[in-house]
């Protein structure tokens, strides 16, 4: 009987909680199905059978998990908890005809009315409605989902039997209906008080909360801030774009990702960490991405591993499919977790520049800003040009600001020459 | 705005039982016109069964108050052909039940014999009749056949459920020119209700906005529109805002109103006394479905009466007829709610 333990899904992650059981003690599974929905500090993932048989649960919805504890086993048919029935005896023969103890039954029988006459409300229309590609929507919720880019598959249904319905989408979306906000916010005398809304951090953002505290109070950290001329890179990245298989996506975060493993193996004393008095030098480069969850508030720092051995295209490609893993709830087994620096891009929402918070263990992290379209001094002529800031947050423990100003110099150098990023890493 | 509402009402009104409005529409319409005449059982001496007629007789006399005998083929056969050379019959059925004797004469020659002249000689002519149950009249007196004229290409089915629309859509129906059943309720003989002073009709063919709402459109046919009615008041308690369409009419269906209604509220309940299955809910499910299915965030509901004879047994009738509990339990459950929960 294989136990099935609470996964370790990322470096940070102490406990899981199931969110939900797909499936009954007594059921039948099969190697691959989704047996549960677990939520760690970082998303939600599927939980699935790795061997046939009957599933026993151990820990019921709601209630947390060690990593590592037993949540449930998957037994043969016929096979009685453990408890009743020790593993010794089962050597023998496995009695024929024993049932469990207590089968769940496939189907519930319909239970008789109470009324002699049968009452009038007991349409039972559609059961299939809105069942496609496995996924429960209502029409009007796969409608929204479609005009607002939002993919069904990230979100989980509040409806009726599960159904993913028009609130969850908009919510979602970050959008309330009208409805909603009516419900929540009533007029009059009918839900007097509560200025305040007291709100239920989910785990995430509870790990968030104490990480960060913790990282801004332990780690006596500095700031060094540089402005890149990226005219190159900007026109570098659409020949990219029209006209390298595979670059159609390439971002200017990709560059930085490229350009940082660069500089991080120049510098290795920048890829360290500052452990129990001690540094810790890493021989990976792996580079966090922080990125904002699709749904709800939250971070997520999916990871891009061994990006010192990969080229710009195949960070590319990786990059973003980490990222949709990790948004889609359903991160491979390290896409969260192993990062040795990080990069924060907020470029996209048009800041100038910004301080980030370092991630520990890690000994930095890079808050990159907007291209802004600046006149700029070149051979002693004003001429427009396109800058971009980056700030570095550094652990003062781990590298100093000689070290610190010269690892920026050479980001800064990568960026303005970003044919060096086309070079192919060396071994 | 598609969305009909009834014929605005003059200043002056009054509180009228929903039977005297309809005696009133009658009145008012043989005045006007005097090839006019009621022909049923036992409304002229008698005063009709449920006192719609009362006092038509002496005021109009025997020519245009005509007591039948027990016969309803040769009552509604009658009007047809009198409908067929001018005159404009309108027949009262003691109840819809009775019906089902004059539907070959209703089906066969009333909804199609315009058609198949070729448009030489045409019908002008209602045939009123009161349905619905709770009165333990068992199984056979208890009918909510809606449906069975619903069906009928070439007739125009109403049911009106307020006195002000009974009085305007009866006179509406007198002077339509083709067949229309006109479908009482029994339950709103006794209802009582503003009715617009003078003479005024109500559009056929247009359903009424109750109320408005924006969580749930819940449509009634007849008397469950009343019912529809007092759900949503009572749904307010547990912050649910529902919308109300009484339907009005059966044949043709006044989409318009629905729709709109449903689009924007993305959820629907549609209710009847009648069986749900194949019935007029089930009509209306259908074509809310074709025409907002893109715009539903849940699965239409169907409300009706429970599928058997009905019985005779006063608490079994209570069960078997669809209540106002039962509407708003389908509304928590389209809403996805738990009930009581607010």
């Amino acid at each position: 009987m294989p136990d099935i333990n609470m996964p370790k899904l990322s470096d940070t992650m102490e406990e899981g909680t199931i969110v939900e059981w797909k499936k009954k003690s007594g059921d039948q599974v099969k190697t691959g199905e989704v047996l549960a929905e677990v939520e760690s500090d970082k998303a939600t993932f599927d939980l699935e059978a790795e061997a046939d048989g009957v599933l026993q649960i151990l820990v019921e919805q709601g209630v947390p998990a060690k990593i590592g504890a037993p949540i449930a086993k998957i037994g043969e048919a016929g096979e009685a908890a453990p408890a009743k029935q020790p593993a010794q005896q089962k050597a023998a023969a496995e009695p024929k005809g024993k049932e469990p103890e207590a089968p769940a039954p496939k189907a519930q029988p319909v239970p008789a009315p109470p009324a002699a006459a049968p009452a009038p409300p007991r349409e039972r229309g559609g059961q299939q409605d809105g069942q496609q590609d496995g996924i429960k929507a209502s029409p009007l919720a796969k409608r929204l989902a479609a005009e607002m880019g939002i993919d069904l598959s990230s979100l989980k249904g509040s409806g009726p039997e599960g159904r993913i319905v028009k609130e969850d989408v908009m919510a979602a979306g970050g959008t309330r209906p009208a409805a909603e906000r009516r419900r929540t916010q009533p007029a009059g005398d009918r839900r007097a008080g509560a200025e305040v809304e007291i709100v239920e951090p989910n785990r995430m953002q509870a790990t968030i909360a104490r990480r960060m505290a913790e990282a801004k109070s332990t780690i006596p950290e500095f700031q060094v801030t540089v402005e890149a001329r990226v005219d190159l890179a900007v026109s570098l990245r659409q020949q990219l774009k029209d006209s390298v298989p595979g670059a159609e996506k390439v971002t200017m975060t990709d560059f930085l990702v490229r350009a940082c493993a660069l500089a991080l193996r120049k510098f290795p004393e920048v890829n360290s960490s500052w452990v129990e008095g001690k540094f810790q030098r890493k021989r990976s480069i792996n580079i966090g991405l922080a990125v904002a969850p699709s749904q709800g508030m939250g971070l997520l720092v999916p990871v891009v591993h061994d990006a010192d051995l990969k080229d710009l295209i195949q960070i590319s490609i990786e990059s973003r499919q980490v990222i949709e893993r990790a948004r889609s709830g359903r991160p491979n087994e390290g896409d969260l977790s192993g990062a040795t620096f990080s990069i924060s891009n907020l470029g996209m929402y048009g800041v100038d520049e910004f301080v980030a918070i370092i991630n520990p263990p890690e000994a930095g992290i890079l808050a990159v800003g907007a291209i802004k379209d600046v006149p700029v001094v070149a051979e002693g002529r004003i001429v427009p040009g396109k800058v971009m800031r980056m700030t570095l947050s550094v652990d003062h423990r781990v590298f100093y600001g000689a070290t610190a100003a010269q690892f920026m110099a050479e980001v800064k150098r990568l960026v303005e020459n970003p044919v060096t990023l086309l070079v192919p890493p060396a071994p | 705005m598609a969305t009909a509402t009834p014929a605005k009402a003059p200043a002056a009104s009054d509180e009228k039982l929903y039977r005297v409005a309809l005696r009133e529409a009658l009145a008012e319409e043989m005045e006007r016109d005097d090839s006019i005449f009621l022909i049923g059982e036992d409304i002229g001496i008698f005063g009709g069964a449920y006192r719609v007629t009362e006092g038509l007789l002496d005021r109009f006399g025997p020519q245009r108050v005509v007591d039948a005998p027990i016969a309803e083929e040769a009552i509604v056969g009658t009007a047809i052909g009198a409908a067929m050379l001018g005159l404009r019959p309108v027949v009262e059925l003691m109840t819809i039940n009775f019906s089902l004797i004059a539907y070959d004469q209703i089906v066969n020659n009333a909804a199609k014999i315009r058609y198949m002249f070729g448009g030489e000689v045409k019908v002008p002519m209602v045939i009123r009749m009161p349905g619905g149950a709770g009165h333990q009249l068992s199984a056979q007196h208890s009918h909510s056949f809606e449906v069975l004229y619903g069906l009928i290409p070439g007739l125009l089915v109403v049911a009106p459920t307020t006195p002000a629309d009974a009085k305007g859509m009866l006179k509406s129906a007198i002077r339509a020119d083709n067949p229309v059943m006109f479908l009482e309720s029994m339950s709103l003989y006794n209802v009582k209700g503003e009715v617009p002073a003078g003479d005024y009709t109500t559009p056929l063919g247009k359903a009424a906005l109750r109320r408005t709402g924006s969580d749930v459109t819940i449509v009634g046919v007849s008397r469950m529109a009343v019912l529809a009615n007092e759900a949503a008041k009572q749904l307010e308690e547990e912050d649910i805002d529902a919308e109300v369409v009484d339907l009005r009419s059966i044949r043709p269906i006044d989409w318009d109103p629905i729709v709109e209604s449903v689009r924007k509220t993305s959820r629907c309940v549609v209710v009847e006394e009648g069986w749900s299955t194949y019935g007029v809910t089930a009509e209306l499910a259908a074509g809310v479905q074709e025409r907002c299915f893109d715009y539903l965030d849940a699965p239409i509901r169907r409300l009706g009466g429970a599928q058997v004879p009905m019985p005779y047994n006063q608490q079994l009738e209570k069960t078997s007829i669809p209540t106002s509990e039962d509407i708003k339990r389908l509304v928590r459950v389209t809403l996805g709610r738990k009930p009581g929960l607010s």
